[in-house]
């Protein structure tokens, strides 16, 4: 069974003349262990791909499954449980809770997706030394680098070991070196854990360690190329 | 849980001058409820205490009198009022029982009636002492030495208009119980001065020079019925008017009298809607700064919610972030507000005689008016305050709580 | 023809002279009501819907108009009570203050004790020619069978306790066996009966009067008279000051 399944996913936003047709009939499936780019132009409909991928939203017309599970029969608290127990997130600007600590922030994770407090800090501090933050446990996110926070928000997206982590645009707000260290210890990450990572991007860094690169033009895919 | 808790705490302390604004919104709101219902607390509660005190925590009485009790109809008395007041006087949590007689009379010094008016009252002695206090507001003379049963004791404004002095004799002209043209004849022997407009136009005779009068014998218009506390009057008024001497009669607690039910409806509604107008407004305040706060945090409640916060969870964290704030404002209001009332507790306001004089003459107003700054005042106020954050929190929460998890993707992007 | 006209004269000025005017009907109502000295003895007996009361009994004597003593003979509470009205003012000797009090102004006008009578209605006598105009407004059966004149009469001042008065006077002794008495807003204050009207000497007077206060619901004041006695000589000392309080 696929780890993702989507079938002729269609997605509209607004309606008559001024509706954008962001996707006109995708049709994907994602394996487990993968680590795949979409990649297309602003406003190739790579976004809300990944959005619908990641529970954040539904399609209008078609399927998306995540581990057979059809997403389109949810209602949102069952998308919250969802998301919150199989589906990491990584955001371009990191979108750390400013106030909490580097540690807190991997911990709220673990505890949203329900996880008993037992245990809970070691598993968080084990994750963030596992991404190079052993000595950072306390800092806030103003008290670290751009490439710190985006190593925490990895923590934070793994923790909960997900079927998914799903990465937008992960190095676009990271200086080259690094990007390369987030990338390269995502890369470790999939390999090590057998996470499965699906990332949107520009970056010609990412799209050459990605095994899989999907490209999408005017909400449809347009190249699906394997790599070895 | 705690590590939302943890956050809330730690999102109020993000932007200190605005969460120092709200909380002294909140702080300004409970102050003023508190210095408000402290006053009128006091207010009222010293219009009705003592009301109460004269006007009999209980009052028995014949049915025909309590439905024209305006007109003060001396004929509709309860009759065989000895015998009846022991009875009430033997039942349990009756500390005191008074037979009371009231009616207008003219006061005369000379040949001329009918210059001076006063309301005279008859009843026991231990009533006068007990219950008018009026050792406590003698300016002359003494309260019913007991040389003569004739004895009269005169309301200050009453002595003043009449001309009148200590030891002169004078006459009360009145009515029997028909109407017809009834003096009493004695020696002055005491002036009180109470502050309150309607004892002060008062004249006091003894019960039996007042059923004289008033040509009952063995009768009173009323008999007032006291309890230990005049809070328990309606539990006193259902034990008292179960006894079977007081078939046919009248039984009522104070608080259920007019002008005094009145007045507690009316002091209950203009609590109600100060209280509702300060809340209102406080929690506007609150709202203001919480949906600055949300707004603000947009993507990161978005990101939480693609974490898998649900939208209680929104809900909680800024319910409890307003709820921590009011907390410490609604602390501070109360200090606040209860050191102010206290103040208006021990110093008072004073109106003046002037001012008084123009209150109905059943409504006795005090010249001076004091607050009663009561603990469940404090608690009150303190409730109130977390309801403000309540009420202002509401709307933001829900804000919060309908912020879509795909924001945490809208945001930051070049 | 001649004789028909002549008839009709004859009839119409038969009863022209049959019928006196209303200011001929008053003038001798007040020849029988109004003297120059009265004495009686009064039993004054107030009933109201709640209870009835001892009656009271007063000796009275009276001067012209406005002059009148009157001593309480009972019940025992009012025994000794002395009433002095002279003219507009009327001073009170009582045996509980033991003083002499003037009573002023609108309280001559209130119920004297608690009665359907006013101190005015009992120690005043309104000389009806003098104070109203009056219009006759035909004859009526009235009393017990007699036929009365009709009266209505309209104050000439103001400052009069009844400015209106409708009156039944009988057409063989010219008493008002019934009055009805009126406010300036033609609101009905009260009304009057006499009865057992009695001859003493050239004048009819009534010894039972029934007075209804139309303000108040459902009383009565019924005044009995007895040991009539009308210009008989009274000592002036009577009406003084030192009378009333003398006991």
């Amino acid at each position: 069974m696929s780890l993702v399944s989507v079938v002729n996913a269609v997605k509209t936003y607004g309606t008559g003349e001024a509706a954008v047709h962001a996707l006109r009939g995708v049709s994907i499936e994602i394996e487990p262990a993968e680590f795949t780019v979409i990649s297309g132009p602003s406003g190739s409909g790579k976004s809300t791909l990944l959005n619908l991928i990641g529970c954040l939203d539904v399609p209008d017309g078609g399927t998306v499954r995540i581990e057979g599970r059809d997403v389109n029969g949810l209602d949102g608290s069952s998308l919250a449980a969802l998301r919150a127990a199989r589906i990491g997130f990584i955001f371009q600007s990191f979108n750390l809770i400013p106030v909490l600590t580097a540690l807190e922030n991997v911990e709220l994770a673990l505890q949203l997706a329900g996880a008993p407090a037992a245990g809970r800090r070691e598993k968080c501090a084990e994750t963030l030394t596992a991404v190079g933050l052993g000595g950072l446990l306390d800092r806030r996110p103003n008290q670290l680098s751009g490439g710190q926070q985006q190593r925490v928000a990895v923590a934070r997206a793994l923790v909960k070991q997900p079927a998914l982590v799903i990465a937008d645009e992960p190095t676009a707000n990271l200086d080259s070196t690094s990007g390369t260290a987030v990338l390269d210890l995502m890369r470790d990450m999939n390999a090590a854990r057998g996470v499965t990572f699906l990332f949107s991007t520009h970056d010609p860094k990412v799209m050459e360690r990605a095994r899989r690169v999907v490209t999408l033009t005017d909400g449809q895919i347009t190249a699906d190329e394997f790599r070895t | 849980m705690m590590l939302l808790l943890r956050l809330a705490v730690r999102n109020a302390r993000r932007n200190t001058v605005r969460t120092l604004l709200t909380a002294l919104t909140v702080t300004f709101g409970t102050a003023v409820l508190t210095v408000a219902m402290a006053w009128i607390t006091g207010v009222f509660g010293d219009v009705l205490g003592t009301a109460a005190d004269a006007a009999g925590h209980v009052r028995v009485v014949d049915p025909d009198f309590a439905s024209r009790e305006q007109m003060n109809p001396l004929y509709e008395h309860v009759t065989g009022v000895a015998a009846r007041a022991e009875a009430i006087a033997a039942m349990p949590g009756v500390s005191d029982v008074a037979p009371r007689i009231m009616t207008g009379v003219s006061v005369s010094v000379g040949d001329e009636i009918g210059e001076v008016f006063a309301l005279a009252m008859g009843a026991p002695k231990a009533y006068y002492e007990r219950r008018m206090r009026f050792d406590e507001h003698l300016v002359e003379g003494s309260i019913f030495p007991g040389q003569s049963p004739k004895e009269i004791v005169l309301g200050a404004t009453v002595a003043k208009r009449a001309g009148v002095k200590i030891g002169d004799d004078i006459v009360l002209f009145g009515q029997t119980q028909d109407g017809s043209m009834s003096p009493l004849r004695g020696p002055l022997v005491g002036i009180v001065h109470t502050g309150t407009a309607a004892i002060d136009q008062g004249a006091f005779v003894l019960l039996e020079r007042m059923m004289y009068m008033a040509d009952i014998d063995d009768a009173a218009t009323e008999i007032l019925v006291f309890g230990e506390d005049r809070d328990d009057a309606p539990a006193l008024a259902a034990t008292v008017s179960a006894a079977p001497e007081l078939n046919g009669l009248t039984v009522q607690a104070w608080t259920h009298r007019e002008p005094w039910s009145g007045m507690l409806a009316i002091a209950d509604v203009v609590r109600g809607i100060l209280v509702a107008i300060v809340v209102f407004i406080t929690a506007l305040g609150v709202w203001n700064t919480m949906m600055m706060s949300v707004m603000e945090r947009t993507s990161e409640i978005g990101v939480m919610r693609s974490m898998g916060l649900s939208r209680m969870g929104a809900v909680f964290l800024f319910v409890s972030e307003a709820g921590g704030i009011a907390v410490l404002g609604g602390l501070l209001g109360v200090a606040i507000g209860g050191a102010a009332a206290r103040y208006l507790e021990v110093v008072g306001v004073t109106l003046g005689e002037a001012t008084t004089a123009q209150f109905p003459s059943d409504i006795p107003m005090k010249a001076t008016l004091y607050a009663d700054m009561r603990p469940d005042i404090a608690m009150t106020a303190f409730l109130l305050a977390l309801l403000m954050a309540a009420i202002g929190s509401a709307l933001p929460s829900l804000r919060a709580a309908s912020i879509a998890p795909v924001e945490a993707m809208r945001t930051g992007r070049r | 023809m001649k004789l028909t006209a002549l008839l009709v004269l004859l009839t119409s000025t038969l009863s022209w002279a049959q019928t006196p005017t209303a200011d001929q009907i008053l003038a001798k109502v007040d020849a029988n009501m109004v003297s120059e000295t009265r004495s009686n003895k009064t039993k004054m007996t107030s009933i109201t819907p709640q209870r009835t009361r001892p009656p009271f009994e007063m000796a009275i004597m009276a001067k012209g108009a406005d002059v009148a003593a009157i001593e309480y003979i009972a019940p025992v509470r009012n025994k000794g009570t002395k009433m002095l009205r002279t003219g507009t003012e009327m001073k009170m000797w009582d045996p509980e203050s033991e003083r002499v009090s003037t009573i002023s102004g609108h309280m001559l006008r209130d119920g004297m004790m608690g009665t359907d009578l006013s101190y005015d209605d009992m120690m005043s006598i309104t000389t009806l020619r003098t104070a109203y105009t009056s219009t006759l407004k035909g004859t009526e059966p009235c009393g017990n069978g007699e036929t009365c004149y009709k009266l209505e009469l309209n104050a000439k001042t103001a400052s009069i306790s009844y400015p209106k008065r409708v009156m039944w006077v009988d057409t063989a002794h010219h008493i008002p066996l019934k009055q009805e008495l009126f406010a300036a807003s033609g609101m009905l204050l009260k009304t009057w009966e006499m009865s057992q009207v009695t001859q003493f000497g050239d004048r009819w007077y009534p010894l039972k009067m029934v007075v209804m206060d139309k303000q108040q619901q459902g009383t009565s004041t019924v005044l009995e008279i007895s040991e009539l006695q009308f210009d008989v000589p009274l000592a002036e000392e009577v009406f003084s000051t030192r009378w009333l309080e003398r006991h």
